[in-house]
Formats: structure tokens, sequence, C-alpha cells
């Protein structure tokens, strides 16, 4: 088996060889590891490593293969990455930023720890920028992180190390949060499968779980990846009031999408698409409908003041820790801080409290509506992917004829502030520059297995990773691979 | 039947009585009325009355049951109350206030459609506090509304003109709300039930759909009916993004509490209770022991700062909308209302963000543990009981030798923000001067079950409405 086979193996084909003993935990985290190896210098989607220690685990694991009658996890010796935010028992997590440098956590975030009782081998933490508040990946902290299939592009943020280590085949499965769209930009940029879950499907560290924009949530290169990462993260927690009762389980088997309709948006009315970017949506749209589903395009307006205030919200929420960062830590912190708290502080309690309002109303008007008679919407992840590696907040972007930010050219945060729809972030083709697309499946409230349904549909319809040539070219970087 | 039994029939039994024709719609209803009106000049609990509409249903009602189909529905012909801030299409829905006077509603909330199209009667309103903003019930609007247990008390606010209908047996079933206490601490005042269920479990649609400290629930006088009334209201509508999955139905079977464990609390920790509420709720709990359950007392050192957030959280929410009618309509405002403002405004902007975080850590660290140990938790739902019924939210009464707020004496709004936990209000008995007191049963995280088995299971060993000397005396003029 060649490295790259081994490197965008599939974790549940992996599971499948690790059981029938043609593959080893160890020989796939040392061929993780040496891609890792490989590519940080000039991806640079890693924070903290722990690559001997993830060695030796591989060995335990690859034992218990070995002695069929050891219980086994069910995700037992696959390499995964946990992004740099999200809290682990005994470790450092900085959520990039020198503030934090030394800060080591008390507790784990209780869906990464479920996935490290199901014997997922960590072996490093991944890249994001300063408190995790830009949509690219760079931070005095860790440094830039670059896109895999063009390194001045961002891999997008701020799950960005996650996703650029996936589209590098240097881990096997990883973790992102998303409270803005953190975990399906990224996903989108780099071509990689992201999914944000309903608030409560995931338990949460305890200071974001009663903040419903924030999701923790799974980053695999296959949708059956992520269904199996989904189906260890999800479940009730004692320890976190909000999560849902129902212990959802995703099947294996997931039936086809013959009949099922699906309502679909280009722009959401509110956002300006590349024309590349529409072309590939559209591209994507028809493998679906082909698949068996019955699309329909559903018009979409009244959107954008709920669009503005789901940034607001969020923004209004940030203050506290912006503030503490410019007041107190001005000297650790990164250049782009005070930006954000300068754009944080454009957004008042009463944009909060307009938000909280607004949202019944447009949801009972307009969303709920169309999800009352489609099974899910559809719609792309961002207009543009020509985000530069060292982009700020307020820089602006060209689409079409138009200067935008990377905040106004990204289209999830509504399904932040509408925080019970499950999406998929997949990917949809590739742009004129060669870079990937993607699109959201955005599925009823806590409906999560059709989102699933139509991801596992669309994939095989439209396959990326899984072919050779849908991956990028790495191999300047990977002269000493092999 | 004594009018009297027929005033204080529970649904549950009106129903079975329908079904077998020993009791009609119409005779129902006309007694309600009857007592109704009797009442009003006194108590004052109703706003808009629509008996004219309702006798007519009644009649249609009993038409239906004289024809002995199958498929009546599951309210049928039952008196109900709306609380006068939930909606109901083509008539007015004044929110307390004389600024929507005139404010005719376009469409109906969807807990209250849910029991229309159960077959509920709606034949009146009922009073609340301007903008549900107090925890007595007096208004500009509405003027003063006392407690059936003692005139010049409150009973409670928001939801007062609720609770004192169906304390006062002047309706069979009522609808309530609850964003810091406003359905339980009325519950609480008039010895009824009240119930807040978890967030999502009943719709809410509209404005207050994303405030999860605000939401609507039934009030009642037995634990059958709440369930009657919970299983009517419960379930997804396409139109409130954040409710819940449908759960099965709550049935009452099983009301043995033996393997039941139940934590308590007398004073989380940091209220002031007055004596008799504190001997009220050692008896109940003493009643929750002799039905079966394991019941415990559990140290809580963490309410106090959280307890302020909390209420700090929903006041900052509101600021906004207040300012914006009291500084419209300066002329029409109850004179409280600049004081509400003023209080909405005093908590600094950051105790929203706060609350958020600080209620994570509290519950992983404190209550998660006392749900994990233990399948319920029990508190007074208020430290006292004599709240005049003028009294205003900066209005204080004597506790133990200590001043405090209305606010300060009701332990509820903990379970707004909580607001997973189900929680229902049932009474533990009577305060010295008369006036009943109450517990609050909060379940796990949509445990709505357990919540129900032990109210039920407390209501046979310690009941109340149930026979004259356990009623208010009403002093009815004939």
């Amino acid at each position: 088996m060649n490295n790259d086979e081994l490197c965008y193996m599939p974790a549940t084909e992996a599971l499948t060889n690790f059981k029938s003993r043609s593959l080893s935990p160890v020989e796939l985290t040392q061929a993780i590891i040496h891609r890792a190896e490989a590519i940080q210098e000039i991806i640079n989607p890693f924070a903290d490593q722990y690559f001997d220690e993830a060695l030796d685990a591989a060995k335990v694991a690859e034992t218990k293969y070995q002695n069929s009658n050891d219980l086994l996890g069910c995700l037992e010796g696959l390499p995964l990455a946990v992004k740099d935010s999200t809290p682990i028992e005994g470790r450092r997590s900085t959520n990039g930023s020198l503030m934090n440098e030394a800060q080591i956590d008390q507790f784990s975030n209780p869906s990464i720890e479920r996935l490290l009782k199901s014997g997922a081998n960590l072996f490093a933490r991944t890249t994001c920028p300063e408190f995790c508040w830009l949509f690219s990946c760079h931070s005095r902290m860790w440094g830039i992180t670059r896109n895999p299939w063009r390194l001045d592009i961002t891999p997008g943020g701020s799950s960005g190390g996650s996703a650029a280590a996936l589209a590098a085949g240097a881990a096997t499965i990883a973790t992102g949060s998303d409270s803005a769209g953190s975990i399906r930009q990224p996903a989108s940029q780099c071509g990689v499968v992201g999914y944000k879950p309903p608030y409560g499907r995931m338990p949460l560290s305890p200071s974001n779980s009663f903040d419903p924009y924030v999701q923790i949530g799974p980053m695999a290169r296959t949708v059956a990846d992520t269904a199996l990462m989904s189906n260890v993260m999800s479940g009730p927690h004692p320890l976190d009031h909000t999560t849902l009762p129902e212990k959802l389980n995703i099947p294996d088997r997931l039936q086809g999408i013959t009949g099922m309709r699906i309502a679909f948006s280009t722009d959401l009315g509110h956002y300006e698409l590349a024309n590349d970017v529409e072309r590939e949506f559209l591209t994507s749209i028809q493998s679906l409908s082909n698949a068996g589903a019955k699309l329909e395009e559903v018009p979409l307006d009244g959107l954008s003041e709920i669009i503005r205030l789901s940034h607001g919200a969020q923004e209004f929420l940030a203050h506290g820790f912006l503030k503490d960062a410019v007041e107190n830590h001005s000297d650790v912190v990164s250049d782009y801080v005070p930006e954000l708290l300068e754009t944080a502080l454009k957004y008042s309690i009463e944009d909060y409290q307009r938000s909280i309002l607004l949202a019944g109303e447009i949801w009972q008007n307009h969303l709920g509506p169309v999800f009352q008679k489609y099974d899910a919407l559809i719609c792309p992840t961002v207009t543009s992917p020509m985000v530069p590696a060292e982009n700020w907040q307020t820089h602006k972007i060209l689409v079409n004829d138009r200067q935008l930010t990377d905040t106004e050219i990204t289209m999830t945060a509504l399904f932040n502030l509408y925080s019970r729809c499950p999406v998929l972030a997949v990917p949809s083709g590739t742009t004129n520059d060669g870079l990937p697309c993607g699109l959201q499946i955005v599925g009823r409230p806590c409906d999560d297995i059709t989102v699933f349904r139509i991801g596992a549909a669309f994939e095989i319809a439209r396959p990326w990773m899984q072919l050779a040539r849908n991956r990028p070219s790495l191999e300047l970087m990977l002269t000493k691979d092999n | 039947m004594s009018s009297d039994d027929l005033c204080y029939m529970s649904a549950s039994e009106a129903i079975k009585q329908f079904r077998a024709l020993s009791l009609s719609p119409v005779e129902l209803l006309d007694a309600i009325i009857d007592r109704a009106e009797s009442i009003s000049d006194t108590i004052n609990p109703f706003a808009d009355c629509y008996f004219d509409e309702a006798r007519h249903r009644a009649k249609k009602a009993e038409t239906l049951y004289l024809q002995k189909k199958t498929n009546v529905r599951p309210l049928e012909g039952i008196p109900l109350v709306v609380k006068d801030i939930c909606k109901i299409s083509g008539k007015r829905t004044t929110e307390g206030s004389l600024v929507y006077a005139q404010s005719v509603s376009q469409q109906t909330s969807a807990h209250v459609q849910r029991l229309i199209d159960a077959g509920a009667n709606t034949f009146a309103r009922t009073t609340i506090p301007e903008f549900a903003w107090l925890f007595t019930t007096q208004s500009r609007m509405w003027g003063v509304t006392h407690n059936p247990w003692k005139i010049g008390i409150s009973p409670g606010g928001s939801s007062g003109g609720s609770a004192a209908a169906l304390s006062a047996g002047a309706t069979t079933l009522a609808t309530g709300s609850d964003s810091t206490g406003s359905i339980r601490q009325p519950a609480s005042q008039c010895g009824i039930v009240g119930y807040q269920a978890p967030h999502g479990r009943i719709p809410n649609i509209g404005m207050s759909s994303f405030n999860g400290y605000s939401k609507p629930g039934p009030m009642t006088r037995t634990v059958a009916d709440c369930a009657l009334m919970t299983n009517v209201m419960s379930g997804p509508d396409y139109r409130d993004h954040n409710s819940l999955n449908k759960i099965n139905q709550i049935t009452l079977d099983d009301c043995d509490l033996s393997g039941i464990k139940i934590a308590f609390s007398l004073d989380l920790g940091c209220y002031e209770v007055s004596e008799d509420v504190v001997q009220e709720t050692i008896g109940a709990i003493e009643a929750l022991r002799c039905a079966g359950a394991l019941v415990e007392e559990v140290p809580v050192i963490w309410a106090k700062d959280l307890i302020e957030l909390a209420l700090g959280a929903q006041e900052v929410l509101f600021s906004d909308y207040l300012s914006e009618v009291v500084n419209k309509h300066p002329d029409l405002v109850s004179d409280y209302v600049p004081q509400l403002l003023e209080t909405a405004n005093s908590y600094p902007i950051d105790t929203y963000y706060k609350s958020l975080a600080t209620a994570g850590d509290v519950w992983r660290d404190h209550i998660g543990p006392i749900f994990h140990k233990y399948d319920a938790f029990i508190t007074p739902t208020t430290t006292y009981t004599d709240i005049p019924a003028t009294g205003w939210q900066k209005d204080t009464v004597t506790v133990n030798g200590k001043e405090f707020t209305d606010t300060e004496t009701t332990m509820a709004v903990l379970w707004n923000m909580y607001n997973r936990c189900p929680v229902m209000a049932v009474p533990s008995g009577r305060a010295t001067s008369g006036v009943p007191t109450g517990i609050q049963i909060i379940g796990r995280p949509h445990d709505d079950p357990t919540v129900f088995r032990i109210a039920r299971a407390f209501e046979k060993e310690r009941p109340w409405l149930d026979c004259a000397e356990r009623r208010p005396n009403l002093a009815i003029k004939r």
C-alpha cells in the first residue's frame, strides 16, 4: 500500500482493515505522522504534537486488535487531531492566543472525551486563529496556516488547522468548533466534510453550553467517517444541561434519496456568489436530482437583517473576552485583535435583543415554511474561496465586481442562530483557480439523519477525495516523504 | 351536585361525566360563569370575558356528547381561561397595558390553538400586571387582582388572574406563562398546580420563541389535569425552531415512589424562608417519604450569584422593549412601569454573557451532580406568602425580621435559566395567615414523567382543594 493511500484512507476502511489485521494502527499512525512532519513547515496545520505518545498508544491498539478478546473501542487506533481551542484534561489548549500559552486544562470537553474513550488516538492539536475569531487561520501563537490546495490561500477558520490536516492526508479524523461557520467554511476551503450538529446534540464545555451559537463537531474526509464520529460524540450528558434528551444514531446504511424533496438557494437572497462557485453548486444540484431527489429552487428574501444579527449577536457576546484581551494583554495578542474588538463594539445589547425577537418571527414566516414543505435546504458554504492566508476580518475580497469581507462571503452564521438545524458541509467542486468550493446541507431542526442521507447520496454521485485526482498536489512538500 | 362541587370539579372528572352523560358542558359552564360573576368584584381575576360565545360552544359540545360520538376531542367542552398575554386571533390581548388596549391579535398562540383544537372552551381572559412584569397582579388596565384565600393579599404574578380563578373555582383550566416564576409563584400563592415544561416542549411562536427564559404552560387544580393539558399542548410545531420532538404522553399510572431519590433544599443556601413555609415544606418532605421516596437534604452553596445573573439576564433582555414603550407612552403606562425600567437598566450589560458562562459551570460542578444522584430536586416556591395585592416590585415585606422585595422571596428564576428542567409547582400547605404555601418539584432535563409521578404521589398523600375545608372561604353573595 503506498503512503498516499494510507494517508487518505477513510476511518471506516481503516477500522475494517484493523479488524481483519491487514493493517495495523501502528502502520497507519506512522504514515500519518510522517505526512504531518513533511507538511508542517509549509502548511502548518498543527499546534501541539504528541507523536511519541501516539505511537505508543498505536502499539497498545495493535495488541488489542491482535488479541481479539480485548474490548475494542469503536474508534480504536484511529489517528485524531483536535482543535487547539477545545480543552482536554492535562493538556494545554491556547485558543490560538499567547495569553493562554501556559494554560493546562482541568477538564476535557465531553464530546472529545467520548472520542478518546472510544479509542481514537490523539496525535496532535490543530491551529486556530486567536480566540477562533477569524475566517482565516493565523496568530502570533501559531503563525500562518495555509491551504494545501494553494499556499497563498487560507484553509479557512477558525478550524483551519483541522481542515488543512485532513486535506493534506495528515490526519484520519479531526474535530472543529463552529459559532459562525468555523467548521463549515474551512471544510469548504479545503474540500473536506464538516458537520455542525444541532444545538444540544453533542455536549459542550460548560462555558459554552448556554450559548446556542457555539457547537463542537466532527471533521473528516467522508460522510461515513463524519457519521461515525457523530455517533460517538452525540448524546445526552449529565454535566451539560443543554444536551438533547435522545441519543441519536446515524445508521451505517442510509436510505437513498429517491423522492426526497430538497429546496435550494444559491444566495439565501442576500449573498454575492462567484460565477465558478455558482457553476459548481448548480452542477451539484443537478447530480442530486439525478440521484432521484426532487430539487426546487426557493425564493428567499427578508433574511438580510437576521443574517446581520446572527453575526451581531455573536459579536455582542464577544465583548467581554475581546475587551479583556485588548485592555489587559495588548503586549501578547495578535495585531488584528484590536480590530476584532472594534468590530464587536459596533454591535450592542439592542442588536442581541433584536436577534432574539426577530429570530422567532423570521423562522415562522420564512424558514419554518420551507422546512415544512422540504426535507432539507441546500445552499453554498462560501461565495468565493479566494481569501488570502493572512487575511484580516476587514480586508476585502473581490467577488464578481464587489469588494466584500470574508464574513460577507461566508453563508454559514444564519444556521448558528437557527442552532437546532443540523448542517453538513461537503465539497461541491473546484473553482477556476483550482480551489475546492462547498455546499451546506441544512436539515430540519434536530433531523440529523436526513442530512447524512443526502450527504451520502451526494458523495456517491459526486465523489471528492476518495479519488486520487481530487486531492491537492503536495509533491513539493513530500520530496522527503518516500 | 352542589355548585361548589361543579366549580372545583377537575377536567378529568368532568370529561368522564360528559361521556357518561351525567353532566353536560352547558351545566358546567353555567356553574363556572355563575361563580366567575359572583367573585369578579372582590377578586377580579378576569380581563375580557366571552360568556355568550362560550355558552354557544358549550351547547355544541353537549350535542356531540349526546350523539355519543367516539371521536370527541380530549378537552371538548372544558371551560378554559387564557392569560391576557397569550394571543387569540380576532380578540384583543392587552399585555395588561392601556398601550395595547385596542390591540387585536392576528394569530393565536400555538399552545392556545392546541387547547382550542382539543375542544377547550375559552370563556374569559385572565388579568396580569403590565407587561407581565410583577409578582403581583395589578395595572391601570385591569385594576388589582386579589387572592381568593385572603382579600388584600396578592394571588401572585404575572399569571395571577389564572391562579386566582382556579383557586376560586371560577374556571376548570387555565394558561399561564413563566419567565422568572410567573406560573409557579401564583400557583403557590393560590394553592394550585402550575407547570413549567422544558424549553421547547410546548411550542412558542414569534417574539418569545428564542428567549429560553420565557415559556407558556398549564395551570390547573390537579396533577392529572396538568398532565391532560400538557399532553395537548406539547409536541413539535414547524413554526417554532426550538420545539422538541414529541415525547410519549404522560400517564399517571405509577404513583409508587419506592426507588425514587429526591434531593431538597429549604433555602438554596441564600433565601430567608419564613418559619411557616419551612414547616409546610418539611411536612411535604415527610409526605414524600411516606409515599416511598428517599428524600435527602443537600447543601447548596452555589446559588446566590447565579440567581442574580439569571434575574439580570432577563432584565437586560427586557430593557430595550420596555424603554421603547415607556418613552412612547409615558401617559398610558401604570405608575410602577418607569420603576421597572429603572430596575431593568440597573444591570450591567455584561450580566448577559456572564450568565451564559456561569450557568454552564455551575451545572457541571454542582447541579448536574445532584441530578446525577437524585431523580428530582425540591425547594419551596416562595419564602413568604403575605405579599400585598397592591405591592410593587420595590416594596418590601418582612421575613424573619428582615426586609425583602417579592423578587427576593420568589425562588423560581433559577429554573428559567436551567430551562430544560421540568418544574411543577404544587401546594405544600398553608401559612399561619391562611394563604397557601408551595413547593417546586424540579426534574432532570427533559424528564417530565418523573416530575408528574412525584407530584401525583404527593397529591395523594397531601391533597388540596379536594373538599370544602381545603378550599378558600369565598363568602359568595347569592
